[in-house]
């Protein structure tokens, strides 16, 4: 099995570390110097090469060819949709929510503002509940929004949830469960002859 | 400036030579507009199928072999891409796709080495269907895993085929023709297999082929047969096509068309260039 022509783009933070698991449980040798600071590593015989990049632009690299496969959160690929890559596995790990939160354990009375940095998801679920919302974009920090009475309600994403309960916020809802996805060119999956093991292990 | 300039004359010539070929095969062009209703044009099948819904049908003599040139609006990138789509209307159906099939094998072959290069991956909405349905798959989740699979979330189509055979779930897989159709006699033994023969034949003699099921084309008016053309090492299609049928201002039209993407084309004739005078 060779990967010397094989890119894989993953996103930085906690799909980096699971990435860097699974990389390791499959006997490849991981690239990536705690120390260094370098985002692109160029494949070789004992390992696909690798781009390190944000999130929301690993579809993009992916789409365009410079990757042929990508790691990135399923949140990530609702929020910023791209026709042009495949979703070829579930990765299981970076497991994590989206959820609805507020000052109390109450489903929103009649319209109200919601701050979120997830408009397409958190406008997809407040549509299919027939509830009147308006959206205020955030990038950030989104658990100040009740706080300083910016928004009552907030759509984020939580982990453990220590982040909310330190806010005095708490969950309501969840509106979508997310786990790391590995997603493909659509050409070089289909084509190229280096990712039919990638195939194999995935159908195995 | 010099080399931009000759790289554009570059481009139009090779956009000329491809438009003389459909000329010298009797397509007629049909100029559409790029931007509609306030909507830039992201398809030209549409467009070219509703001017012609203009005329009356006793006016129409079909089959009739159309083409359409200029750029389509890719929303996933923000760009534009020129393209030249490609129309054979009529009810021909099968024999319709062995002349599309012809008409690109034609068209690629005028670049030996790009040939060489290419390969052909087939889908068919149909099989894909009757292999669900020989699964007993309702046909509510048929409809769901064809949404799932056009718009590439080929993880919730496996999900919600989970309960299908190994056997069913590997059509979703690419493969050589053989194991394509070992796989799919024991699925869909019904199926058309002297023309699938056909289309593997007609496309073999010049480049490889692969068959894949999850391959569903990108507009929601394909039926039957699907295809994409990629070429080694690009990560974006030389081309990509279908059987249809659309229903335009209450006419149905069936056909089998395509679009070539003229700057990959453009691209891979160029490195095709560098490599046969390097060879001289």
């Amino acid at each position: 099995m060779t990967f010397s022509n094989v890119t894989v783009a993953v996103a930085k933070g906690r799909i980096l570390e699971g990435t860097r698991a699974l990389w390791v449980q499959r006997g490849l040798t991981w690239p990536v110097d705690a120390e260094s600071r370098k985002l692109w590593f160029s494949p070789n015989a004992l390992r696909p090469g690798m781009l390190i990049a944000r999130a929301r632009d690993i579809p993009t690299l992916v789409a365009m060819g410079i990757a042929d496969l990508g790691v990135v959160g399923l949140d990530v690929l609702e929020e910023h949709p791209n026709s042009q890559i495949l979703q070829v596995a579930d990765l299981k790990f970076g497991a994590c929510r989206i959820v609805l939160a507020g000052r109390e354990r109450q489903w929103p009375a009649g319209p109200t503002r919601i701050a979120t940095k997830y408009q397409r998801i958190a406008q997809a679920y407040f549509s299919l509940h027939h509830h009147p919302v308006e959206l205020v974009p955030l990038s950030g920090s989104l658990e100040l929004a009740p706080v300083i009475g910016l928004a009552p309600y907030i759509v984020d994403i939580v982990d453990t949830g220590n982040t909310l309960r330190q806010h005095q916020l708490v969950e309501i809802a969840t509106v979508m469960e997310s786990s790391a996805r590995l997603i493909a060119n659509p050409s070089h999956w289909r084509t190229k002859p280096s990712l039919e093991a990638v195939r194999q292990i995935l159908t195995a | 400036m010099d080399e931009w300039l000759k790289q554009n004359r570059s481009e139009y010539e090779l956009m000329m030579m491809v438009m003389n070929q459909f000329l010298a095969q009797s397509f007629y062009p049909v100029p559409t507009a790029p931007a509609q209703s306030g909507h830039y044009r992201e398809d030209h099948t549409q467009s070219i199928l509703e001017l012609l819904s203009s005329f009356p049908e006793s006016h129409l003599s079909l089959p009739l072999k159309v083409f359409s040139l200029g750029p389509v609006y890719d929303p996933g990138h923000g760009r534009w891409a020129e393209t030249v789509d490609v129309e054979i209307l009529g009810e021909g159906g099968p024999q319709h796709e062995v002349m599309a099939i012809e008409l690109i094998m034609q068209l690629v072959s005028r670049w030996p080495n790009l040939a060489e290069r290419s390969l052909m991956v087939l889908g068919h909405l149909g099989l894909l269907d009757q292999a669900m349905a020989s699964e007993s798959v309702l046909p509510g989740v048929r409809q769901q895993v064809r949404q799932a699979l056009s718009s590439g979330h080929l993880v919730q189509a496996e999900s919600l085929l989970a309960h299908a055979s190994p056997k069913t779930r590997r059509l979703l897989l690419p493969q050589t023709y053989g194991n394509f159709v070992d796989a799919l006699g024991d699925t869909v033994p019904e199926a058309d297999f002297d023309h699938l023969s056909r289309l593997e034949g007609a496309i073999s003699r010049h480049m490889g082929t692969r068959w894949d099921l999850s391959l569903t084309g990108n507009w929601p008016y394909y039926t039957d047969l699907v295809f994409s053309l990629y070429l080694e090492n690009i990560g974006q299609p030389l081309l990509n096509g279908g059987r249809f049928l659309a229903d335009v201002q209450g006419r149905a039209w069936h056909g089998v068309g395509f679009t070539l993407y003229l700057d990959p084309l453009y691209q891979a004739v160029q490195q095709e260039t560098e490599w046969t005078s390097h060879d001289l």
